[in-house]
């Protein structure tokens, strides 16, 4: 007897992590299981015709949260590349949708929005720009900002990277490798005016070596007009 | 709707047999049951589809060209057309039923990831040749982009159709483009769009709407400037 309480408890000691049956790759009624990066992941599978209105939401903020990072990925890539991410497999692209999705959303569904002044581009150690402002005169988007060079974690050889993003079109002027921290002026000269548009604008630092970066600053909404 | 895998000993049909159709359909033989006929009377909601959809295929079927260029992918399950109707559905169809309208400045025949073309304007020299310029903005690379293929589509609303241009390539980095056009637009109000597509043709940018333009009637010549026919 007591010889089989012992046993027992050996048994319990022991943990399946792949389950009784072992680990299954395939489909297997209504799911498909696969190794995608490295990790087991099990889908459903199969025709589905009909979704109920979570779900819609969901697949809305979805298509708003791609169509706005899409332009802006050079961005990204340079400004989330070294950010802590909760899983190795994880890129700066995944970890943008991470940051603005759902955070960067406003609204019940089907009217959701962008909240433009919550949308999140870089992340990092570097303390942000300190008093950015952006002025959009004669064809050119002039950014400004303080260089604060006595605060901690600040360098001379940081760079800016600024972004000026439509709305209306998605896309958008990005310059990866912009200005020395220290010049405190950066710009970005428009094409010729053709229609009126809205823009909106962001600022970052990133370290002479690209490893750091700050989180990036909305500088607010710039109306493109014939001047 | 069945794909024939193996084809049988007389090869591969095309057509009705009895109550099957065999056709093509995306590079695959299928084989599907002959259509049934429609005896319903339609409703309202429904003709208002029907209307809709007619009036964007109609617009859409001389572009198709261009559809295949901007749309086409070979990991989309639906072909390239198909895609751009169903965008064009949603974004272009203006005004209350039944009198609906296409709202040019709206249409697309491409979606991709490469930079939209910036500043473009349309104007034409004389009565026959069209100018057409655009810009690189300067946080874009023209070293990178400058070979894009240029894709101008000039449609001809009284018509219905798309205006020949020429053979002859552009690239992204010649920031114009002069072609002539036949003397049988005058009068004609041309709507003009255009996109860039990688050398490759992999990659292609947004549509651009670059505006519209009247082209004037053809003055009838002097009597005097006839060629006079000798014997």
């Amino acid at each position: 007897m007591e010889l089989n309480i012992v046993k027992l408890i050996l048994y319990i000691m022991g943990k399946l992590i792949n389950g009784p049956m072992g680990t299954v790759v395939g489909k297997v009624g209504g799911y498909v299981t696969y190794f995608l990066n490295g990790e087991l992941v099990t889908r459903a599978i199969g025709v589905v015709d009909h979704w109920s209105d979570a779900q819609y939401a969901v697949q809305m903020k979805t298509a708003l949260i791609t169509a706005l990072l899409k332009p802006v990925k050079p961005v990204i890539r340079k400004g989330m590349k070294y950010t802590p991410k909760p899983k190795r497999t994880w890129t700066a692209y995944s970890m943008a949708t991470s940051a603005n999705n759902p955070a960067a959303i406003t609204g019940e569904y089907p009217e959701l929005k962008i909240d433009y002044g919550k949308v999140v581009l870089s992340l990092g150690d570097i303390p942000a720009p300190l008093n950015p402002k952006v002025q959009l005169f004669d064809g050119r988007i002039s950014f400004t900002w303080e260089a604060d060079l006595d605060r901690q974690g600040a360098d001379v050889d940081d760079r800016v990277m600024c972004v000026a993003y439509f709305p209306e079109t998605y896309q958008s002027f990005n310059v990866t490798d912009g200005a020395k921290r220290g010049e405190e002026y950066q710009e970005i000269k428009l094409p010729s005016f053709t229609e009126e548009m809205k823009i909106e604008t962001y600022i970052c630092y990133f370290s002479e070596d690209r490893k750091q970066s700050s989180n990036s600053v909305y500088l607010g909404q710039l109306t493109w007009t014939k001047d | 709707m069945a794909v024939i895998i193996q084809k049988g000993p007389i090869g591969t049909l095309k057509g009705k047999v009895g109550n099957v159709v065999v056709g093509k359909w995306r590079a695959k033989d299928v084989a599907k049951q002959k259509p049934a006929k429609m005896h319903k009377k339609k409703k309202k909601p429904q003709s208002d589809q029907n209307l809709r959809l007619g009036l964007v295929t109609h617009f859409l079927s001389p572009f198709s060209a261009y559809v295949k260029i901007g749309f086409e992918k070979k990991t989309n399950k639906n072909p390239g057309f198909q895609t751009a109707v169903e965008h064009n559905l949603k974004h272009v169809v203006i005004g209350e039923f039944p009198e609906y309208k296409i709202d040019y400045k709206k249409a697309v025949f491409s979606n991709g990831e490469l930079d939209m073309a910036w500043g473009a304007k349309i104007a034409l020299n004389g009565t026959d040749e069209i100018h057409v310029t655009w810009e690189v903005p300067e946080t874009s690379k023209i070293r990178i982009t400058g070979s894009d293929v240029v894709c101008l589509m000039l449609y001809s609303e009284e018509q219905s159709r798309l205006l020949y241009l020429g053979k002859k390539t552009y690239v992204r980095a010649d920031l114009e483009l002069t072609e002539n056009f036949a003397d049988i637009y005058h009068g004609n109000n041309l709507h003009g769009w255009l996109f860039f597509a990688s050398p490759d043709g992999k990659s292609v940018s947004n549509t651009r709407y670059i505006g519209s333009v009247k082209v004037p009637e053809k003055e009838a010549a002097p009597a005097g400037d006839q060629p006079v026919l000798t014997a």
